[in-house]
């Protein structure tokens, strides 16, 4: 019986480890856009201070910050969820995603400065309709203790999914970078016991506190601000729609590594494929959350709720509502139920992109309308704001935000491959293709 | 060999193998790929016996049936609505919302039912034919249907028995 | 899976087809003592047409009580069928095997059941065409679409059906197995059902996309259906009941008490059928560790609409969790709910060791669905006890009435009926998947452990 290696056209794990470590070398041009990146970054942050500065700007200056703040953790800090999930379902479809995806998540470095920032120029929450009923320094004091665990958690995520690379590139590069991170590491059955039991529980924390973190984001920096705002369900609704972002933001990660790190012999069509059912399911969850959140107000006609709708769906930013829901629902469900375009790479890749964009649409219809209406408690709403457009300062910290993040990544991809080397390897001993009788087929092995 | 009416006979096999092997004998002695068809109590891999590959339409009926039920959905919920025009709860006349709840469950349902008929159809069901079958085919053997073997059916049956068939079966089919 | 029988066909014919060609005594007894049972219901539900919803605890605010938990309790178990089979057929769970068909059959059981309750609940059956069915009795009025009460029939009605459908087209194969195995009416009534059937390659082709194709479509439609009845609630501005939250929450809580009801089911087949081949700990461990992601996903939207709901500062929101959690009956049943719903199974079910152990999962599971049915009484009543602030003070707490008992475990009685004549003629275990699982073993040789595997096209 002859066997192959499943879907590899790398067949031994010498010359993975060999290929992938060889990466991490940083070209010229990679170089070039660190600094870029980083200038970007830091112009973004010295906007953001001034913004912060002693004068107190009204809240809706702060719309697009939050906005950005929310679109970060919506899409970034969500990936390593896929990853978690392919890793607890044992779906070696995944691998090939799962360290662009864990890496993602150093946008928890980016996040947890800025939601504290941010917090500080929340309104008085004494009074306020809001989960946290007047206990004592809420929401700020427990909002910055959740964030920081949540990127405590991401980091060790990902340090503990790269302990065996970095053992790699130490033993092969002599890396004193690789070697100090991987603690004298040696591969003995005990240490990958824990390291697999480990990622698993870190996993299985991480999501539990993603939902938790993203329940308060929802609930503390846009619905406790809205008069009526009344919706339990939206901090769920926030939490899916992330899920959806973050499977997006990882293809399109994955799409560009692949392209600029020429990883095509390790990255195949199957991450895409496998992910773009998920980014099918969250599709239909978006729209499943949204109308779920939508019809009790519209049917209940109780004129708070009718002024929420005005202020968030149908009112000003009904522009905005329409193309989120066009972006993140309509297309996706469209492209994505043909089986042609989710078996292949740009599709999905594609459905991504809109997904991704419709997510950073919707982020700022809630966070935009939300702080232009914020004000006292008991204040209701009289007029609806309209949408402001961006001004230069908007810009600057959005476009810093995001280059933080890409200038970390960028980094990280210096100290560890952009596939996971390990779980490549693993993945080669466990799945074979074989013939049965007249056809070639997978054969895919789990292990207890 | 005497064949049935519509000059087909069946070939018992008990190990998959010999079943590709059969098939490959008849394709040599000329039998073409479209007469030869495999019996099994349960599915195998696509491709495994080396048969040719089949073609369907199943994915035009979810969308048809989708179509149809969307538009029954639609027209239960404005006629009704139309038919006896009284606000409740404030609600416009033709409420979109409420609507949309009603047609999305039309949708599904007309989905579902032409897939279901699709499913039966496509497999080409109900099918009493008198073709040659074998109850011993639901206890793991493998039947190959030789169907339009007239005037080749000792060349069939020759190329089955070298293959390994355990048995042939040439009696009008008990599948029904 | 890890625990793999050698199973040849004719054993597996012969173990599956048991029960359906051969009639043991313990079936007429159990029958019987069924059919009692659902007898004793039918009394009572005739008994109320003649007498009047008086023999209900109902008053004249509370007028949703126990049928209407039970109502909304059915159609969670019948989420069992598309979690099950669906979600795992789409996942290319093997493990899934023994467990779809009856999944599927306690599906369609319950959900009929559940269907039954609303119209009982009418005291008045014979008027529901007048308000259900989309077509003129000649005096002009037709159903108001804009109800969320029309919104479940429509919902319940396409649901019922393409399960009913789904099983139907999955038991082919198995019907033609059954008539080849069988003789006499048998054969005739199988040959007829199996529609002549032969396992050509196009017809499993056909078969293994209608699986996939099936799931796809009813997934969503799993998803509505609870959230259309979680919408006869939340459609209304009754305090406790307008959450937004409430059809996730009743979905997964749907999920949580139709999960728990399949790991019942399938230790009772495993015992009274002899299963031990097909149905082993392996999957009492798979069911037990899809139950502790369902119920912690339950616990989020509990707590959400908990702390929403009180984080309103409603005083008439705030008067109804206070009722449900802190005022007489529901001081008792609440910790009650949240012990048997959450902690015990979450409690359990955390410990592999436990969810190995059948006899456990059994009880365990079974305490799970009295949380949940325990958890649809807390949400219904008390909302509709306390309507302020338009309570009147002398209307006296809602008390259970006996009768009301009485159809409750009719309900159960018609159940545990449906399955067991469904098992009595058709095979419960899906034998041409069963003998799939074992066409696709591999095993795959790493150093000297050969790793189980499984082929995937």
């Amino acid at each position: 019986m002859t066997e192959t290696a499943h879907h590899h056209t790398v067949h031994t794990p010498a010359e993975a480890t060999r290929d992938l470590l060889n990466r991490l070398t940083v070209t010229g041009g990679g170089l070039l856009a660190i600094i870029l990146l980083a200038i970007l970054a830091v112009a973004g942050a010295v906007r953001l201070i001034l913004l912060a500065m002693p004068e107190p700007e009204p809240p809706t200056s702060w719309g697009y910050a939050v906005a950005i703040l929310a679109f970060l953790m919506s899409t970034a800090q969500a990936a390593p969820i896929l990853a978690f999930a392919t890793r607890l379902a044992k779906g070696y479809w995944g691998i090939p995603l799962r360290r662009a995806a864990d890496l993602l998540g150093l946008s928890g470095l980016v996040t947890t400065p800025l939601f504290i920032i941010i917090l500080f120029q929340l309104p008085d929450f004494h009074g306020r309709t809001s989960t946290w009923n007047d206990w004592p320094y809420a929401p700020h004091l427990y909002d910055a203790v959740a964030i920081c665990l949540l990127t405590i958690t991401n980091l060790a995520i990902i340090w503990l999914t790269s302990v065996p690379d970095l053992a790699a590139a130490r033993d092969t590069r002599g890396s004193r970078l690789a070697s100090f991170l991987a603690m004298g590491w040696t591969g003995t059955k005990r240490r990958w016991n824990i390291l697999t039991t480990g990622t698993i529980l870190l996993g299985s924390f991480y999501l539990m506190w993603f939902v938790y973190v993203h329940m308060y984001l929802a609930s503390d920096l846009a619905m406790a601000l809205v008069p009526g705002w009344h919706s339990s369900i939206f901090p769920a609704y926030h939490a899916v729609s992330s899920l959806q972002a973050g499977a997006a933001a990882t293809l399109l990660t994955l799409l560009i590594l692949r392209r600029l790190a020429g990883l095509e012999r390790y990255v195949g069509v199957d991450p895409f494929w496998g992910a773009s059912k998920l980014l099918l399911g969250t599709s239909l969850l978006f729209f499943y959350f949204t109308w779920s959140e939508f019809i009790p107000m519209w049917y209940g006609r109780l004129p708070y709720e009718m002024n929420v709708l005005g202020v968030l769906m149908f009112g000003p930013f009904l522009p905005l509502f329409g193309l989120s829901f066009v972006l993140n629902f309509v297309l996706p469900f469209a492209l994505l139920i043909w089986n042609p375009i989710r078996k292949s790479i740009m599709g999905p890749t594609f459905v991504a992109m809109l997904i991704l964009t419709g997510n950073f649409i919707d982020r700022v219809r809630i966070y935009l309308s939300s702080w232009s209406v914020a004000g006292p408690v008991g204040m209701s709403i009289e007029v609806w704001p309209p949408i402001r457009p961006p001004a230069l300062g908007d810009l600057a910290i959005i476009v810093g935000a995001l280059s933080a993040l890409m200038l970390l990544y960028l980094l990280a991809l210096r100290v560890v491959p952009p596939v996971s080397l390990w779980e490549h390897k693993s993945a080669l001993l466990l799945t074979v293709e074989r013939r049965f009788i007249k056809t070639e087929v997978a054969v895919v092995a789990k292990p207890r | 060999m005497a064949t049935t009416a519509g000059g087909a006979l069946l070939g018992l096999f008990q190990d998959p193998v010999k079943v590709a092997d059969a098939i490959d004998s008849l394709r040599e002695a000329g039998f073409d790929g479209s007469t030869l068809k495999t019996y099994t109590d349960t599915p195998y891999p696509e491709g495994a016996f080396g048969e040719d590959p089949e073609n369907h339409r199943l994915y035009v009926f979810p969308f048809m049936g989708a179509l149809c039920g969307f538009s029954v959905g639609l027209l239960i919920t404005i006629g009704t609505q139309m038919a006896y025009p009284l606000v409740t709860g404030g609600k416009p006349i033709l409420s979109i919302p409420p609507m949309i709840n009603v047609m999305y469950e039309g949708t599904m349902l007309g989905a579902i039912l032409f897939t279901v008929l699709g499913i039966i159809f496509e497999s080409r069901l109900p099918n009493f034919s008198k073709a040659p079958y074998d109850p011993r085919i639901s206890e793991g053997y493998i039947g190959l249907l030789v169907s339009r073997a007239e005037g080749k059916a000792d060349v069939a049956e020759r190329a089955m028995r070298a293959a390994g068939a355990v048995d042939i079966v040439t009696q009008p089919g008990s599948g029904r | 899976m890890q625990e793999r029988r050698e199973l040849s066909p004719t054993k597996i014919n012969q173990d599956l087809l048991r029960f359906a060609f051969h009639t043991p005594l313990w079936f007429w007894i159990a029958a019987i003592v069924l059919g009692c049972i659902f007898g004793a219901g039918l009394v009572s539900f005739i008994l109320m047409l003649i007498f009047g919803l008086t023999l209900l605890g109902y008053t004249n605010i509370q007028l949703w009580g126990i049928l209407i938990t039970n109502f909304v309790f059915w159609v969670g178990i019948s989420h069992a069928g598309v979690m099950i089979s669906a979600i795992l057929r789409l996942t290319q769970a093997e493990w899934r095997r023994p467990v779809t068909r009856a999944a599927e059959v306690l599906t369609v059981f319950a959900l009929a059941t559940a269907a039954t309750f609303p119209l009982i609940h009418t005291g008045r059956p014979w008027r529901v065409p007048y308000w259900v069915f989309p077509y003129d009795f000649g005096r002009g009025i037709f159903p108001d679409v804009r109800s969320a009460l029309i919104w479940d029939p429509s919902a319940i009605f396409t649901y019922l059906s393409s399960s009913a459908m789904f099983i139907y087209v999955a038991l082919v194969p198995d019907l033609a197995i059954a008539r080849d195995q069988s003789t006499g009416w048998r054969r005739q009534l199988y040959g007829l059902l199996a529609l002549g059937f032969r396992g050509t390659a196009r017809q499993w082709k056909l078969q293994t996309i209608a699986g996939i194709l099936l799931s796809g479509l009813i997934l969503p439609v799993f998803v509505s259906v609870h959230s259309i009845v979680s919408w006869d609630f939340a459609m209304a501005i009754t305090p406790g009941w307008h959450s937004s939250t409430f059809p996730p929450y009743f979905v997964i809580g749907a999920v949580h008490s139709g999960v728990s009801a399949v790991a019942t089911l399938m230790a009772i087949l495993r015992w009274i059928f002899h299963l031990e081949d097909y149905i082993t700990p392996d999957h009492f461990d798979a069911l037990g560790r899809l139950l502790l992601v369902v119920v912690n996903t339950w616990l989020f939207f509990f707590l959400l609409d908990m702390v929403f709901g009180i984080g309103t500062r409603d005083p008439n929101e705030l008067a109804i969790w206070e009722l449900r959690i802190f005022q007489q009956p529901f001081n008792v049943l609440f910790p009650v709910f949240f012990i048997t719903g959450y902690i015990i199974p979450m409690g359990f079910w955390v410990f592999k060791k436990v969810r190995r152990n059948i006899k456990i999962m059994f009880w365990t599971s079974l305490i799970a669905n009295v949380g949940m049915w325990l958890e649809r009484y807390i949400i219904i009543v008390p909302a509709v006890s306390d309507k302020r602030p338009f309570t009147f003070t002398w209307i006296p707490v809602y008390q259970v009435q006996p009768i009301e008992v009485i159809l409750v475990l009719a309900s159960f009685a018609l159940v545990s009926l449906g399955v067991l004549l469904f098992a009595k003629f058709f095979p419960i275990i899906p034998l041409f998947d069963i003998k799939e699982g074992q066409v696709l073993k591999q095993e795959i040789q790493v150093g000297r452990v050969r790793v189980p595997g499984i082929i995937r096209e």
